[in-house]
């Protein structure tokens, strides 16, 4: 298998629904031991780590707060001291709102950007930091979004998290090659993941209908898509692959209508 | 509200934003992430790292608030958030003035976006280097930005001028974005 032997992390994991989750079982599927990290939904994280094991891989849940850079420290001394040297890191937990730019609040402002950006600069920067004192190549994956290329009304303090993520990818990928640690970003289109159901433009099988008009491979998202994606990335055949951004959104940012 | 704020501006840009700002048509909002500290990324502590986020943050907050009192006054007007090169390309030690730069491009576009119905346009400048930050190895133009020309572009996006320039990302940084050259960071010398 392709990522046989191999060790990883997933944050935002547990969610029966969400990318995270998608991303820990393709991770296992091609060989990988998965570590899975969250801040909430624990009997979905330890029922996800079972399923992991059935799968024949070794697994554990960690519950994490990615924004508490102790938390994020810990939880990679947790999976080191379970499962062996890290290999794999993928910081994948997200929040987001929905709210007019004028009247974002400051509570949803610090949670989104605690979460998504600051939550991404403490996952990458300790993995890095473990994979060079361990001495390994590495594969770091952060999920940014479909909103890196294209703005999103309600959504600006998501969006803007995203592009900060992207432009972090990008210098870790560059400062980072040379010690053999790959980083990438995958863009997500629209996952019917539990992040969504808020979102005002998705309530109703009329929304869902209209949505799917403007993608053309005319679905959502399977988790299980970007999982496989996050597979690639970490995989051999991408050695050559950094600093690169691959959106899995079923060519939706492609067109504008 | 006052009919220019700036926020978090660099030190250097501020004389020639107020002096060509001053009489600008319509309310106009211009702030930026602040100056992020430089160093390699494996290295940054956490607190350079907060220091980054209530920068770019605190622009946010000053947009936010500027679009506010723009709609509530009916009189529509102008922001203009500030970026920097490496936000579009990568450069050694600069993780976190991209990642500043990064977040509020998409931040000012998507203001773009929903503002417009109230008159307000929002549009950025990826502001190059000047006098005391960044460095001139790299840029076809031989040498660094002086502020009037950073502050002209934020001048005609402010303007009836650019009325219809909306989300637009405007570069003045002496070409640096386009190309690559060898010898590594200066920043990290």
């Amino acid at each position: 298998m392709r990522l046989q032997g191999k060790i990883a992390l997933v944050t935002g994991a547990s969610h029966e629904r969400g990318i995270g989750r998608g991303i820990a079982l393709a991770l296992a599927q091609a060989g990988a031991d998965v570590a899975c990290s969250d801040i909430g939904f624990e009997d979905q994280g330890e029922q996800l780590a079972a399923l992991i094991r059935d799968l024949g891989q070794r697994s554990m849940f960690v519950r994490a707060d990615v924004s508490d850079r102790t938390d994020v420290d810990e939880l990679i001394e947790q999976v080191e001291t379970t499962l062996g040297p890290l290999d794999i890191a993928c910081s994948n937990a997200g929040t987001a709102d929905w709210e007019a730019f004028h009247e974002i609040s400051d509570a949803s402002l610090e949670k989104i950007v605690g979460a998504n950006l600051t939550g991404a600069f403490n996952v990458g920067q300790a993995a890095a930091r473990a994979m060079a004192r361990s001495e390994r190549d590495g594969r770091i994956v952060f999920t940014s979004s479909v909103h890196v290329q294209m703005g999103f009304p309600s959504m600006a303090v998501y969006g803007a998290t995203k592009q900060g993520v992207r432009a972090l990818a990008e210098h870790m990928a560059i400062e980072l090659a040379p010690i053999g640690i790959l980083v990438n970003h995958i863009g997500p289109g629209w996952v019917k993941s539990q992040l969504n159901d808020n979102s005002p433009g998705l309530q109703t099988e009329e929304d869902e209908a209209a949505t799917i008009e403007l993608i053309p491979i005319p679905r959502p998202s399977e988790a299980i898509d970007q999982g496989h994606a996050v597979v690639y990335l970490c995989s051999e055949e991408a050695g050559y692959v950094t600093g690169e951004f691959l959106r899995v959104d079923g060519g939706f940012v492609v067109g504008k209508y | 509200m006052a009919r220019l704020t700036l926020a978090n501006v660099p030190a250097a840009l501020e004389p020639a934003l107020r002096h060509v700002l001053e009489d600008a048509p319509l309310p106009t909002l211009v702030a930026g992430p602040g100056d992020a500290q430089v160093g390699p990324f494996i290295e940054l502590t956490q607190s350079q790292w907060n220091e980054a986020i209530d920068g770019m943050t605190g622009a946010f907050r000053a947009a936010r608030d500027a679009a506010a009192t723009m709609i509530e006054s009916g009189e529509g007007g102008r922001i203009v958030l500030l970026s920097n090169p490496p936000a579009v390309r990568a450069v050694h030690g600069a993780a976190l003035a991209a990642t500043g730069g990064g977040f509020l491009t998409t931040a000012a576009q998507v203001a773009a976006a929903e503002l417009a119905e109230h008159g307000i346009t929002s549009n950025v400048v990826g502001a190059g280097w000047t006098e005391g930050s960044g460095f001139v190895e790299g840029i076809p133009a031989g040498r660094l930005a002086r502020p009037e020309e950073i502050a002209a572009v934020v001048a005609f996006l402010a303007s009836e001028a650019a009325s219809y320039v909306n989300g637009a990302v405007i570069t003045v940084d002496g070409g640096f974005t386009i190309t690559k050259t060898a010898g590594g960071s200066p920043l990290l010398r």
